[in-house]
């Protein structure tokens, strides 16, 4: 699947996507590192262009959003009603057992600001290892500290930048490049 | 005024349950569907078309199922019975008229008219904890939906199996969160209140 290059408006949030750039979403391993200020956007598209894209192309896929404790709410009542117990199960381990039940399906996994809950995403990586080909990570850490395995996927930044304004809506560039010198 | 303004709701809730849900007009779908028509248009003014239309999706899958149960019931012609058709349409209108009217009337009650009430501060905590939470459930509903939306099916299921499970996951997760919050908005309250030197009256 491939998002391709051009403006994706979203008016009700006041932001004007521009990517230069087209997305691939394929079998070959890439993470892309999205960064920017606050402000920019980056759970914008993710939600309305990459998960959108998605779903109308009907790829399976996992989100864990930066909203995770209102997520994790949806997740104990998901597992509940697939027969998993999850009563007294804490919240680090609802998110392992929801990755073993559907990760398996999915192809892609983006990760919103999930630094700010778990510092260490090794164990994540580890786990999704055999099945996950693409990431989308949003963070504001050195992204060096939260890739997968950079011998498997190829790295790729996502930054965010302002374009302009126009009136209440912000044009947002999306520059892609290497995340740090090869 | 805050007693009064309660006294009127109330007076306003107990009219509608009165004559609409137990009362002398239940049994006709016309009334029913104009009442209907009436909150629907009521709600689009006080609040918007989108919360409307929000409230509308949310008893969509009641209502469905309602109508599957019924179709069956008369078809089936269960307990000799023939008006079951009747009786489901009629459940259909007022199960949503019912919950778009008192989502209404429990909009005006304020903060502030809570804390005139004369009651004792526990109870006036307990009130302004279930307010608080069950408005902000409101609009976790949607965030929750969506998120529902974003998870794969479990398998080879049936669409409409799907979208059972799926409400039935919405609902536990309100509930969740309505517990959660309810207890930790309550704990803050009392803490806050017990702070500021505040006896229980």
């Amino acid at each position: 699947m491939m998002i391709p290059p051009g403006r994706y408006p979203v008016p009700e949030r006041g932001l004007d996507f521009d990517l230069p750039d087209g997305l691939a979403v394929s079998r070959d391993p890439v993470c892309y590192l999205v960064s920017g200020d606050n402000g920019f956007g980056k759970t914008t598209f993710l939600e309305k262009v990459v998960i959108a894209a998605l779903q109308k192309e009907g790829l399976p896929f996992l989100y864990l959003g930066q909203d995770i404790r209102t997520q994790l709410y949806t997740l104990r009542a998901l597992l509940s009603v697939r027969g998993a117990a999850v009563s007294g199960v804490d919240d680090e381990r609802l998110v392992e057992m929801w990755i073993a039940r559907s990760g398996p399906a999915a192809d892609v996994f983006l990760l919103d600001e999930y630094d700010k809950y778990l510092p260490d995403f090794g164990t994540l990586f580890r786990r999704c290892d055999a099945f996950i080909r693409t990431y989308f990570i949003v963070s504001h850490l050195d992204p060096a500290h939260i890739r997968p395995d950079p011998e498997r996927f190829r790295h790729r930044r996502l930054h965010f930048e302002l374009a302009g304004r126009d009136g209440a809506v912000k044009h947002i560039r999306i520059r892609q490049e290497e995340p740090w010198p090869r | 005024m805050a007693t009064l303004k309660l006294l009127l709701i109330t007076v306003l809730a107990g009219l509608f349950f009165g004559l609409l849900v137990f009362g002398p007009f239940y049994d006709r779908p016309v009334v029913q569907a104009v009442a209907l028509g009436g909150v629907v248009l009521w709600n689009t003014l006080r609040f918007s078309w989108r919360s409307t239309l929000a409230l509308l999706k949310f008893c969509l899958p009641f209502v469905a199922s309602l109508l599957v149960f019924g179709l069956a019931f008369q078809f089936l012609r269960l307990l000799g019975r023939d008006d079951w058709l009747n009786d489901t349409l009629i459940k259909c209108l007022v199960f949503p008229s019912s919950l778009i009217y008192i989502k209404i009337l429990l909009s005006y009650i304020t903060y502030l008219d809570i804390l005139q009430l004369p009651i004792s501060m526990k109870r006036r905590v307990d009130l302004i904890t279930m307010k608080s939470a069950f408005q902000r459930g409101g609009v976790m509903l949607r965030r929750f939906s969506w998120y529902l939306g974003t998870y794969t099916g479990d398998g080879e299921e049936r669409r409409l199996r799907r979208q059972m499970k799926r409400f039935a996951c919405l609902v536990i997760a309100l509930y969740l969160y309505l517990y959660d919050e309810i207890e930790s908005a309550g704990r803050l309250l009392e803490n806050r209140y017990r702070h500021l030197g505040g006896k229980e009256k």
